[in-house]
């Protein structure tokens, strides 16, 4: 949601800045994403001190520029630059609107920055040259010193609050936070003497659907292009200015959150209005030029004839703004959330306006937006407003909650007295008083206590509440959580690494492991397309990661997560040992798992024909699972046997080079008493090009002297922007070798 | 404690108001990498009607509620450049840890 900071200001007067604006907001619950200056500080006042011919491109010069201290070379295409003149000069980096400005090379020039036109800088229309800027501007002073600049603020607003969704709604949400009155002056309309009530009725016909519905008519109006000022916002905002009653309307739904709507009155048949539901198979040709066809559920606006539009999302072509309308029908109501969300999605049509209406408007607000908006349309499309609303619907009430003081100083861990609590809750708009309170119309997310919980905590701020410790609480070591983890620790004992792979399988795995694509379930609504399946074992994934792993002579890995089988969703252990020892691995871990678990267990070798589906270049794959939903809580042992270890070795954590690495082995012999991940630490010090340090002996002997022991490493070095050679990896030895010799007191140990 | 225990006793954290529909009051809790906030964990007390939904008596039982994804944690502890390797499946990756 983009706020421009001139037109918040209409409605809120601060003083604050936009730092300080945006912790605030921050800390009250609403994520300022970006800030964005129309006039980047970026575009600075520079001169051209040299013009020459581009050698390259007839078309193009190159300019010398100065912004009082460096100076720049910028190729331009414009005629109209000059030796001496002053220019906005765009500086690397400068935001344009969506575009960045970089370091160019235009034919051969390298082009510092660029020269800019008033239409560039969207300051002005011109587009014909560089913009000239007056001789007395200080040279290398950002241009918004000079020129006025629109701060735009991008906000991410949660679902729960549709109040937000607008101009005044920020300005409400910031006057809560810095205890501020927002301004919103009454709106008075010179109306004609006509009656819009001799024109038109309105009628509606599904009131659960719609509470209010309210129009205006304004006759002898002229349709032409908005004013600059306006089409200036929308273009701000993303909008595409349309006409200068269609852009009021936009206008009128961005600043007070209300979406409106306008008619043409010469298509609205037999001067009636009916708010209905749709008939089944009814259409209508909405104004992105599509037809919808109705099934019977939707809301619709229609006139005697048939519809005229889809309630609260969009009109139709043929009722819509045209260059001849004279006269038109201005709409404010207010639809049900449910229905226009349902509408909208199975319609395929969203709107800025059904995004508001979904989201919960400001009910009491209807005929305020209404006033605004014809006031605006008769100032500049001109004609008259026929006096009197033709309307239908009831006024809304606001909801009643009493106010829980006790609770809700409870949940905050506060301890504030009742007439603050009213104070906090009054500066969001909830009048609360002796208990009770009552909820603004535009808020539609409080329900609970606890929402007026949170509004007080937001208000009072969160930062300003002393933390608590709880009472400290042993946890049970007997949970299936805790056995798994046991499990986990068990494994990686024995040299198993664990792999986490998603849990999702794609049409071409199904195919690689040969799985029956009935036998598994399918995500209705999944985030990738091809990852449409869930999985219902962890083996293919198992499979996978050793054919990832070629340059491992031995791969064994184990994975324990949940597989999805019918209906039933359980947690599953799948064990693969594959290369070298593959199978002395599995015994082991089918051993480990079978005492704990007092399971039998069966291991499956691969085929040949399966090791080629799985790309896999090892001879001998073995693997085994075991659905732990089952069989985990047969894991019985004493307290002290599941203790869980934590690992206290450093960990140097080294990106892995998408470049091959060199292997290399080292074994020192040194003191007895000296700690292997000492050595190893140190040796990681020597280079990050050492992606890993890995112990694979350690033996004490007399043979190798007194007191001594023999510790051998093997060494991965890489380097991440490319291929690592003998050379520079023979640089990383010789160093671990001093280092390590010389504070160890070790010897290199050669075989 | 929970973030001084795993990053250190200097990890400054924030809990920013937030909401997520399973909680009331809810929050993000924030902390401080390299001098930006970075979003760690999503949390809150566990909705009135989450606890309902449950078989307890919201006005009796109230609940913490973090969402902690380990990944995350490991993520900004150990300074991973991409989530994604988490789950890459690449021993020369697993085997630093």
């Amino acid at each position: 949601m983009k706020i421009i900071k001139s037109w918040l200001k209409e409605y809120i007067d601060y003083d604050l800045p936009d730092t300080e604006l945006i912790s605030k907001m921050v800390e009250a619950g609403t994520e300022v994403e970006n800030v964005i200056q129309t006039l980047d500080d970026n575009v600075v006042v520079a001169k051209i001190e040299n013009i020459k011919a581009h050698p390259n491109a007839d078309k193009l010069q190159i300019a010398e520029v100065t912004d009082g201290e460096d100076t720049y070379t910028i190729v331009c295409g414009a005629k109209n630059i000059k030796t001496g003149m002053i220019v906005p000069l765009a500086k690397i980096g400068t935001h344009i609107g969506d575009f960045v400005i970089s370091k160019a090379d235009l034919r051969g020039i390298l082009s510092e920055g660029m020269l800019c036109s008033e239409r560039e800088l969207g300051v002005g229309e011109d587009n014909a040259g560089i913009m000239l800027l007056s001789e007395d501007l200080v040279l290398g002073k950002p241009l918004n010193h000079y020129i006025p600049s629109e701060t735009i603020y991008e906000l991410e607003i949660t679902p729960n609050r549709g109040d937000c969704l607008s101009h005044v709604g920020i300005a409400r949400e910031l006057g809560a936070i810095i205890n501020k009155n927002v301004i919103k002056p009454p709106i008075e309309l010179a109306m004609s003497g006509k009656k819009a009530t001799d024109l038109l009725s309105v009628e509606i016909i599904d009131k659960k659907l719609c509470s209010q519905y309210q129009a205006r008519i304004l006759d002898d109006i002229t349709i032409a292009p908005s004013p600059k000022w306006l089409t200036d916002r929308l273009t701000l905002l993303g909008l595409k200015p349309i006409n200068n009653v269609v852009d009021v309307t936009n206008y009128i739904m961005f600043d007070l959150g209300q979406p409106l709507h306008a008619f043409d009155y010469s298509q609205v048949q037999g001067k009636q209005i009916l708010v209905r539901r749709a008939e089944k198979d009814e259409k209508l040709l909405t104004l992105d030029e599509k037809e919808a066809v109705f099934s019977g559920k939707e809301l619709l606006i229609a006139d005697k004839q048939g519809p005229i539009a889809v309630a609260g999302i969009m009109g139709g072509l043929n009722s819509g703004i045209s260059e001849t309308t004279k006269t038109i029908v201005l709409e404010s109501a207010v639809f049900d959330r449910k229905s226009i969300r349902k509408t909208s999605k199975d319609l395929l049509l969203k709107s800025d306006a059904s995004y508001r209406f979904e989201r919960g408007i400001d009910e009491g607000g209807v005929e305020y937006a209404l006033n605004k908006a014809a006031k605006l349309i008769k100032e500049i499309a001109g004609g008259s407003i026929l006096s009197g609303i033709v309307k239908d619907g009831v006024s809304p009430t606001k909801q009643i909650m009493p106010v829980d003081y006790l609770n809700i100083n409870k949940i905050l861990g506060e301890s504030l007295p009742n007439d603050s609590i009213d104070t906090y809750l009054k500066r969001v708009g909830i009048e609360a008083k002796d208990k009770t309170a009552l909820m603004p119309l535009y808020r539609h997310d409080l329900e609970v206590w606890q929402d007026l919980a949170e509004e007080v905590g937001r208000i009072y701020g969160y930062s300003n509440i002393v933390p608590q410790k709880l009472p400290e609480a042993k946890t049970a070591n007997d949970t299936f959580y805790h056995k798994k983890e046991y499990l986990k620790d068990k494994l990686c004992a024995v040299g198993y690494s664990e792999v986490l792979s998603y849990s999702f399988l794609s049409g071409k795995d199904v195919e690689a492991a040969k799985l029956d694509a009935k036998d598994l379930v399918e995500v209705a609504n999944p985030v990738q397309p091809e990852n449409k399946f869930m999985r219902n074992s962890l083996i293919p994934k198992l499979l996978f990661a050793v054919a990832k792993n070629p340059s491992f002579d031995s791969t064994p890995l184990f994975e324990i997560g949940n597989i999805f089988t019918g209906k039933k969703e359980s947690t599953s252990l799948g064990i693969v040992c594959a290369g070298k020892n593959a199978k002395s691995q599995i015994e082991e871990a089918s051993l480990l798992i079978s005492t704990l678990l007092k399971s039998e267990i069966n291991v499956t070798s691969l085929n040949r024909d399966e090791l080629q589906r799985f790309k896999i270049k090892k001879p001998e794959v073995l693997y085994f699972e075991v659905n732990l939903t089952n069989e985990l809580p047969k894991l019985k042992a004493t307290e002290s046997e599941l203790k869980l270890s934590i690992k206290k070795d450093v960990v140097h954590y080294r990106p892995v080079s998408r470049y091959p690495s060199i292997t290399r082995d080292l074994a020192f012999v040194l003191d007895k008493k000296v700690k292997a991940s000492e050595v190893s630490n140190d040796i990681y010090e020597i280079s990050n090009n050492i992606n890993r340090v890995e112990l694979f002996d350690e033996f004490a002997s007399d043979k190798l002297g007194t007191n001594k022991k023999n510790l051998a490493f093997h060494l991965y070095i890489q380097d991440v922007d490319k291929t690592m050679n003998d050379k520079e990896a023979d640089e990383i030895i010789k160093n671990i070798v001093k280092n390590i010799s010389k504070k160890y007191d070790a010897k290199l140990r050669t075989t | 404690m929970l973030f001084k225990k795993i990053y250190g006793d200097d990890a400054k954290i924030r809990f920013r108001p937030h909401n997520y529909p399973f909680v009331e009051p809810g929050f993000d809790v924030d902390m401080l990498v390299n001098e930006k906030w970075v979003e760690m964990l999503g949390s809150g007390m566990v909705h009135p009607k989450v606890i309902q939904n449950m078989g307890f008596d919201p006005n009796k039982y109230s609940g913490f509620a973090f969402g902690l994804g380990i990944d995350r944690l490991c993520m900004k502890k150990f300074g991973i450049e991409d989530i994604r390797n988490l789950y890459n499946m690449d021993l020369r990756f697993l085997k630093q840890f």
